[in-house]
């Protein structure tokens, strides 16, 4: 399945929600983990292996470690769907 | 050389003088770097001649690896340094290297190899980041300057190759007045809090880890808690000097504390405390386990903490009171993890300042309940030490017989004016160092805190008896 940019936005928006247990969370590509409360490693991990299962992609573990914001991730996903 | 000892100031000073009277870029690497050599040598020969051999050795062999991409010789690189290290600092090959080697080395310390932990994580960084080809390959000038610092090689700070060899690359710029003043208040900083509080509490740490007085419950356990106050004046004093004398040469090092005996949690405060050893840990171990064991997170990121404190314990030495010391750590982080939900929960329902107030009272308890651990000679001393923190009652009923004389080594009236000075400055300054530090930084203030901070170097510091840093040992 592929998808565009303006696909990815609410489908992430989905996963950060259920993931950070914020049902009202809005993501902005600027949103990084300094603003989501329950945003640490462990649910940073399990955000990444929900984003993997929803995409179907594989992110490459140094492309993780360069992504900083929501806006590195939507950039990273759609790099990946289209390769 | 200690970096307390007057000898640094002139050494520094000199040295200063000589760096500026140059504005040529190779003659100030070859300074620099001359001038390190002579440091490390003035503490002993075999850590120079050793930092040098280890040094040539990983540059060539990156460079090998940067050419040819391979993996197995990055793998046996890394093995290589990892067994030395575990060599030097457990199984004493240094010693056994001096006592064989014909050039008779004198070593008057039981450090054999100065700064070898620090300086191998920074190896390994080095090969890593080259087999990346995230930074640019360096002289083998910069590469032995980038080790042999002089500030930063007995404690640290361990810095990113691709944060220090870029700066080592532009030793070209002028005296700065502004860089001067910073590193010169930062050296004052730290020489405050290494001689006025950090070597008055040790002796008192001294007493109740010594076993020496026949002291329980509060009484041991306020000892307990001022090896983590000494701890955190002693280490953070050597970084303030270390990054003061860098600055004034227009170098800037990593910091490597961030108020941590103020943090609400045990995440929080190893964001906080030996912070590049940390990041060293976090970015070469911790994050790849957890990227590895992704499909079940809470596994991994609890059996990536297992591992970063477990090495770290290892890393500081070799026994089971470093192992329990990071087995504490684990225990701490694995329950954070594990209830952060629960705890924000609480949190929303509890007044906010009482909610932070309490939260940073426990973090600082379990901390030191900790460092017992790492402070203990032996897991016998350890167990000593917890048999009397819960001998009842637990407050003393004699302030001067059970509290006083037990702390102070006696009971004299100069040891009792003693201890009270040591402990009123130290616990003003624990709660008072995070406001005054943004004021002493100001131009505003800076003038009449540096006054006050020299009148009580010389009117409360430890001139002749000091303590040699507590981590110059690992």
């Amino acid at each position: 399945m592929s998808y565009n940019i303006d696909e990815i936005m609410p489908k992430l928006q989905v996963i950060f929600r259920e993931v950070f247990d914020e049902p009202n969370l809005i993501i902005k590509p600027e949103l990084t983990a300094n603003d989501v409360a329950q945003w640490d490693s462990l649910t940073h991990i399990a955000m990444i292996n929900s984003v993997e299962q929803t995409f179907g992609i594989v992110i490459p573990f140094q492309m993780l470690m360069e992504m900083e914001s929501v806006g590195d991730l939507v950039q990273g996903i759609s790099q990946l769907l289209q390769s | 050389m200690s970096l307390v000892y007057v000898e640094y100031l002139c050494f520094l000073v000199v040295f200063t003088g000589l760096y500026y009277l140059t504005s040529s870029k190779k003659i100030r690497a070859y300074l620099l770097l001359l001038c390190s050599f002579i440091f490390i040598a003035q503490h002993s020969f075999f850590s120079l001649i050793f930092l040098v051999a280890s040094s040539v050795f990983t540059f060539f062999i990156a460079k090998k690896i940067a050419q040819t991409k391979s993996k197995p010789l990055l793998w046996f690189a890394i093995s290589l340094h990892i067994i030395v290290l575990l060599g030097i600092k457990y199984f004493h090959w240094g010693n056994t290297l001096v006592n064989l080697s014909p050039l008779h080395f004198q070593t008057n310390t039981i450090i054999v190899a100065l700064g070898v932990s620090f300086y191998t994580l920074q190896h390994i960084s080095f090969l890593v980041e080259t087999f990346h080809k995230r930074i640019p390959f360096p002289s083998l000038g910069n590469y032995l300057s980038y080790h042999a610092f002089f500030p930063k090689i007995s404690s640290g700070p361990i810095e990113k190759p691709q944060t220090f060899l870029p700066q080592l690359a532009s030793l070209n710029q002028s005296f700065s007045s502004e860089n001067f003043v910073y590193g010169f208040q930062r050296i004052l900083w730290g020489f405050f809090k290494k001689m006025v509080l950090a070597d008055r509490l040790l002796p008192i740490v001294e007493q109740i880890f010594g076993l020496h007085t026949p002291a329980h419950g509060f009484t041991v356990w306020l000892g307990i808690c001022l090896f983590t106050l000494a701890l955190y004046f002693d280490f953070s004093a050597y970084i303030d000097i270390a990054i003061g004398s860098a600055r004034i040469l227009g170098i800037k090092l990593s910091e490597n504390f961030n108020f941590p005996l103020h943090t609400t949690s045990i995440a929080a405060f190893w964001r906080c405390w030996h912070i590049t050893l940390i990041q060293w840990l976090t970015q070469y171990l911790y994050y790849p386990i957890v990227y590895r064991f992704r499909k079940y997170p809470t596994l991994a990121v609890m059996l990536a903490i297992a591992v970063v404190f477990g090495l770290s314990g290892v890393w500081h030495g070799w026994g089971i009171t470093y192992l329990l010391w990071a087995a504490c750590h684990i225990v701490y982080l694995w329950f954070e993890t594990l209830t952060k939900k629960q705890r924000n929960t609480i949190a929303k329902k509890l007044p906010r300042l009482f909610y932070q107030n309490f939260s940073i009272f426990i973090t600082f308890n379990l901390v030191c309940f900790a460092h017992l651990f790492f402070r203990a000679n032996s897991f016998a001393t350890a167990q000593t030490l917890i048999q009397k923190v819960f001998t009842f009652p637990f407050f003393p009923q004699s302030v001067l017989v059970d509290f006083i004389a037990p702390l102070a080594g006696g009971g004299s009236q100069e040891q009792v004016f003693n201890l009270y000075i040591s402990l009123l400055g130290c616990f003003l300054f624990l709660f008072l160092e995070k406001k005054i530090y943004p004021y002493y930084l100001s131009t505003k203030f800076r003038f009449s805190i540096n006054f006050i901070l020299l009148l009580l170097i010389f009117l409360f510091g430890i001139f002749d008896a000091g303590e040699a840093f507590i981590y110059l040992q690992f």
